[in-house]
């Protein structure tokens, strides 16, 4: 099967899970109201899907966009087939950078009452902040594994645990906030987009979008930082130029990711691996088919865990969880038969 | 052996005479023995003393789980949170919570239950509790806790219950822990000792590879299914009080492995449980207790177990993974 | 043309090369031999510009390498390490591929009549489509060479290319390199662990032992017994081919 009909093939499943997305939920709408939303001047039927549902597919696909992309640059740039920013700490960091962030606005009492968990800072702020989180975190990552180079186990044990020691922080954090706030952190803590508004996807939106810009430039260094350090720089790879930009823009992705829904686990670890087998090696496809499929993924998650028990819902991050987990059980067995790791 | 009961004796009188209603520890103590009907009594003897002996006695529990999971699979990285065991047992308990609202001993078995599943896929993924290497278990363990905790998550949001609720049980600590709570785990908890205690001739075989301990006349895996019995009964019995709590059961027996030498760890494994028991019951009060003082009894016990529980693994791993790998 | 000058090296705190100071004419090709820890390794990738010299410098062309972009080196100097890794799923097109790099503009196609005609050279046209993993150790040596030649540099550094290869593949290598060198014109620094095939294949022989440059000159002036009871510490013979002049060590087993 060509590669342009697999894009085909993808895009047109997007398209389907967005028009399902918009009518199916806590109250399923009709396909009158769906329809009703594209129209110039909505009914209030169709006004309430779009303010409620429009943001949160538009959110989902620009996370799952992101989290993919940035799981497949650290799996590259890492060499570490099991890398995914938030098993490894990387959006915890970002998360806990916001959440200080915003215990510090409160404590400085210009927060304001009510919204979700981030609207306590300026929305323009929450990703560079969750950037800042995201970096100094992928620091300490690296700094903590290396050891004459990067063991990919090593890496992504202590990745691990600096998550958990993460999260308790930002635990601490929230649970010091009043119950109503408690309640939103929390969710958004599970990497959610409930109550998401377009105001909160934008931010991140763009950070992501230059992020975008300067991978696409570093595009054919990224096929042959595939290879061992040294071959890749005899090609003439700038590597201490290259990797850092690309490390940075990961990071920064993830970050931007984290800033809209919380830390959504397991879709940098799954898509890239998903994209590999169906579009194969070339980093282009993989690119472009990780970026497509991540937003496929989260965006059928959060419409799954919409559907499972209405009006209730499971956070989009527990949908990814469950599915995530067994996946990377498989991996983790996949790479036990190869050697020395 | 008896600085470590003073400091378990310092630790509690801490945690008794401070609060809301705070006492000296003359005051405490006294109260201990004749409760005078005052509010600070009250708080000493209703409300503290359970929450510590609660906290101690999981303490203990997790210590002495981590302790036989890094005999089991000899690796010295072992501790029921890492390898998915408090998970699978927060989920059982989880289950039978929400659906059954069940009994304390129903919560047990079904923590058990979930506990052992939980090891089992840990061990399966990692390769066999033979072949497979330290890493690897962790690795396997961090999926395996990851799916519990998600699914866990999941059944807690299906029930209905207040986020705060579901959020404070999962990070795992002693509020409002009392003398149900208690009563559900001392009697295990006295199993379980006894039962590790009396392994420990066993135990120290085990280290061994499979064939020499054969050779020397064991039955490896069977005692290793039993001591893995033990393990999971003592990290579920310390979930259905306390919630999944992390990362004691590495520290502890590591720390108790450096207190009273490695060598003698070894030769003396009733010792260095018995330490091990000890060091984890008195962390878990500080921990406990600081939480109370510090963060104003906001945040449960279970999120400075895990920041600093953390950090500390971080700092011990990275010793020990220099060493072995 | 490349040249060592004052070159000394260092690999994790451990002075590995003194005071090297060697030349590298852009036609010829020089062997690297030496005992296992002489620094051949070393010396070829502080020549190809992937390890810096603790003191002295490699010049490219009468240009200090420390001072050219990546790219530029690139353009010029192609590098094979010992063990290259291939990422997963790569056919052997694919991986050829990658040699060009440092020619390419940022949007330029990739020009597939070079790669198919390199392709060919090698001897890999039929096993273009297939996997790189799939590959017998000799293909994908070829595959590799393949790869660096697409880079048209006007030097080819190979790091022990027929170590791991069996003696078919071996001598199927260096003959390839051999034949190449004639359409493409390159020169080529390898490090050969096998004293008679670097004889056979190279005009130029550089031989270190503990840092420093023991002996260099053509085979015929180089290769001597006791050179190679100084080097590898065996009883060889020296036979010069009567027809050829090609000179063979035979090792003495008795002893």
């Amino acid at each position: 099967m060509a590669s342009s009909v697999k894009y085909v093939l993808v895009i047109a499943a997007l398209i389907l899970t967005t028009v399902f997305s918009l009518k199916l939920g806590a109250v399923s709408a009709s396909w009158a109201d769906v329809r009703g939303v594209f129209d110039t001047d909505p009914d209030a039927v169709s006004r309430a899907i779009l303010n409620l549902r429009w943001p949160r597919i538009v959110g989902a696909a620009v996370v799952g966009c992101y989290l993919a992309v940035a799981g497949l640059l650290f799996q590259i740039l890492l060499r570490n087939p099991l890398a995914d920013p938030t098993i490894f700490g990387v959006s915890s960091g970002a998360a806990l950078a916001v959440v200080i962030a915003m215990n510090i606005v409160i404590a400085l009492g210009s927060g304001t009452e009510g919204g979700a968990s981030a609207s306590y800072l300026p929305t323009q702020l929450v990703p560079p902040i969750a950037m800042g989180g995201a970096l100094c975190a992928s620091f300490a990552v690296v700094a903590l594994a290396w050891k004459k180079g990067m063991q990919p186990l090593r890496l992504l044990l202590f990745g691990a645990v600096l998550a958990v020691v993460l999260n308790g922080a930002v635990m601490t954090l929230v649970l010091s906030l009043s119950e109503a706030r408690t309640e939103l952190a929390i969710l958004w803590l599970a990497g959610s987009l409930y109550a998401r508004d377009i105001a909160d996807v934008l931010p991140g939106l763009w950070w992501g979008l230059g992020c975008f810009l300067a991978i696409g430039f570093y595009a054919r260094s990224l096929s042959a930082l595939r290879f061992d350090r040294d071959t890749a720089r005899a090609m003439g790879v700038e590597t201490k130029v290259a990797v850092p930009v690309l490390l940075l823009a990961a990071a920064a992705l993830a970050a931007s990711a984290v800033a809209i829904a919380g830390p959504v686990g397991f879709v940098g670890l799954l898509v890239p691996h998903i994209t590999r087998l169906v579009f194969g090696p070339s980093v282009r496809h993989m690119l472009l088919g990780s970026a497509l499929f991540g937003a496929l993924l989260v965006m059928l998650s959060d419409l799954v865990g919409r559907m499972i028990a209405p009006p209730l819902e499971l956070p989009v991050g527990i949908v990814t969880s469950l599915i995530g987990a067994p996946f990377f059980a498989v991996l983790i067995r996949q790479s036990l038969r190869k050697v020395a790791l | 052996m008896l600085g470590l009961l003073g400091l378990s004796s310092l630790a509690a009188l801490l945690s008794l005479s401070s609060g809301a209603y705070a006492t000296t520890w003359g005051q405490a103590l006294a109260y201990l023995l004749h409760d005078d009907g005052s509010h600070s009594a009250f708080a000493v003897v209703a409300l503290r003393l359970p929450r510590l002996l609660c906290a101690f006695g999981v303490g203990i529990a997790l210590s002495l789980s981590g302790a036989l999971i890094q005999v089991i699979v000899r690796n010295p990285l072992g501790d029921p949170g890492l390898t998915g065991v408090t998970s699978g047992a927060a989920f059982g308990v989880a289950l039978s919570l929400t659906l059954i609202s069940a009994s304390p001993i129903g919560l047990l078995t079904t923590g058990v239950l979930g506990g052992s599943f939980a090891a089992f896929l840990t061990l399966t993924i990692a390769g066999g509790p033979r072949a497979a290497q330290p890493v690897h278990i962790i690795l396997a363990g961090i999926a395996v806790s990851v799916f519990f905790l998600a699914a866990t998550s999941g059944v807690l949001v299906m029930s209905r219950s207040s986020m705060q609720t579901l959020y404070i049980w999962l990070v795992g600590g002693f509020i409002n822990r009392s003398w149900t709570e208690f009563t559900l785990l001392w009697p295990v908890l006295f199993v379980g000792v006894s039962a590790a205690l009396l392994l420990s001739p066993v135990l120290r075989l085990l280290r061994f590879d499979d064939d020499t301990a054969t050779a020397l006349g064991l039955r490896p895996a069977l005692w290793r299914a039993v001591a893995g019995a033990v393990s999971v009964l003592l990290a579920a019995v310390s979930v259905a009080v306390a919630g999944p709590l992390g990362f004691v059961g590495f520290v502890a027996p590591h720390l108790a492995r450096i207190l009273i030498s490695r060598r003698l760890a070894h030769e003396h494994m009733a010792l260095w449980l018995g330490v091990s028991g000890l060091l984890g019951g008195t962390l878990v009060i500080w921990a406990d207790t600081a939480s109370r003082l510090i963060l104003a009894g906001r945040a449960p016990a279970g999120v400075l177990i895990a920041m600093i529980g953390g950090l500390a693994f971080l700092v011990l791993a990275r010793k020990e993974l220099s060493l072995g790998k | 043309m490349i040249e060592a000058q004052n070159l000394s090296v260092a690999y994790e705190n451990r002075l590995i090369l003194r005071d090297i100071n060697l030349r590298f004419a852009a036609n010829s090709v020089t062997a690297l031999v030496g005992p296992n820890g002489c620094g051949k390794s070393t010396l070829l990738k502080t020549l190809a510009g992937l390890h810096k010299p603790q003191s002295g410098q490699v010049l490219l062309q009468g240009h200090p390498l420390q001072a050219l972009k990546r790219k530029a080196i690139a353009q010029k100097i192609a590098y094979m390490a010992q063990a290259p890794q291939a990422p997963e799923g790569l056919t052997v097109r694919q991986l050829v591929e990658h040699g060009a790099f440092a020619r390419r503009r940022l949007f330029k196609r990739q020009d597939h009549e070079e790669v198919n005609e390199l392709l060919a050279a090698c001897g890999l046209s039929p096993l273009a489509e297939r996997p790189f993993a799939e590959m017998s150790g000799g293909e994908q040596q070829r595959a590799w060479i393949a790869m660096c030649l697409l880079q048209k540099a006007s030097f080819l550094l190979l790091d022990e290319p027929t170590s791991s290869l069996d003696l078919g593949y071996q001598i199927n290598i260096l003959r390839l390199v051999e034949k190449l060198r004639k359409t493409q014109h390159f020169g080529v620094i390898m490090v050969l662990h096998d004293i008679n095939q670097a004889s056979h294949f190279a005009d130029r022989i550089v031989a270190l032992k503990d840092g420093s440059v023991v002996s260099e000159g053509a085979p015929h002036e180089v290769i001597s017994s006791s050179l190679i009871q100084t080097l590898y510490d065996a009883e060889v013979t020296v036979q010069t081919h009567p027809k050829t002049a090609s000179i063979t060590c035979v090792p003495n087993y008795a002893g």
